[in-house]
């Protein structure tokens, strides 16, 4: 299950937990959301048992910040197949 | 080849979201698929035509590049002439007074019974992105 999350809001994480239940969890950061993908939340993201995270490029490149090793910076390119692919879409 | 709809409830100047959503669908566009654009609740306002002010601004240069990166009118325009399909709800227009506002060129008056409701049946995603 895929979501997008908008904000640096980490609290959002606890929805995903509740709406996903047991499906796999995917997460889409954009905008401001690119804050979650720092190193120093990496370990809070892994908690949530996340299994994969994509963060727009575009918006690292505005912040100037880089996302953790294990996760992917993505194109518009890419985000527009992720929301293909994704078979539930839900923003948070 | 896919179709994709957003809709987009935030407007421009408010956040990032209704920049994501345009480029979006210029990508999306690009990559050969078929892009739908629902402008609802403050949205709405992103389908306008500009007015410009004649008189004196009252804003020195620095202000006026920083607010021009937050006007999205062009944006919108160009993504519509690309093949976008365009609609806003009427009602929400309403709601804030605008609902005789010109149009920018591409954009039709639309609503949720009949215009979102057609995207959300013949998409093969669709999203809501604002708020």
């Amino acid at each position: 299950m895929l979501f997008l999350l908008t904000t640096a809001d980490a609290s959002v994480l606890d929805t995903v937990d509740r709406l996903a239940a047991d499906e796999d969890k995917e997460l889409l950061l954009i905008s401001d959301a690119v804050y979650l993908s720092r190193e120093a939340m990496a370990e809070a993201l892994s908690s949530h048992s996340i299994d994969e995270v994509y963060v727009e490029e575009a918006a690292l490149a505005k912040r100037g910040i880089k996302p953790a090793a294990a996760w992917e910076a993505v194109s518009m390119e890419r985000i527009v197949e992720i929301v293909l692919d994704g078979k539930k879409l839900v923003q948070l | 080849m896919a179709t994709i709809t957003i809709t987009l409830i935030s407007g421009a100047a408010e956040n990032e979201l209704a920049e994501f959503a345009l480029n979006f669908g210029a990508t999306a566009l690009k990559g050969g698929h078929k892009f739908n654009l629902f402008l609802f609740g403050n949205a709405c306002n992103l389908a306008n035509q500009e007015v410009p002010w004649t008189g004196e601004r009252g804003m020195n240069q620095e202000l006026t590049d920083f607010m021009d990166t937050q006007r999205l009118a062009d944006k919108v325009k160009d993504l519509a002439a690309q093949g976008a399909v365009i609609h806003t709800c009427h009602t929400t227009e309403y709601g804030r007074g605008t609902e005789g506002c010109q149009y920018i060129e591409g954009v039709s008056r639309g609503n949720v019974g009949s215009s979102l409701t057609k995207f959300l049946l013949t998409s093969d995603a669709a999203f809501t992105l604002g708020g």
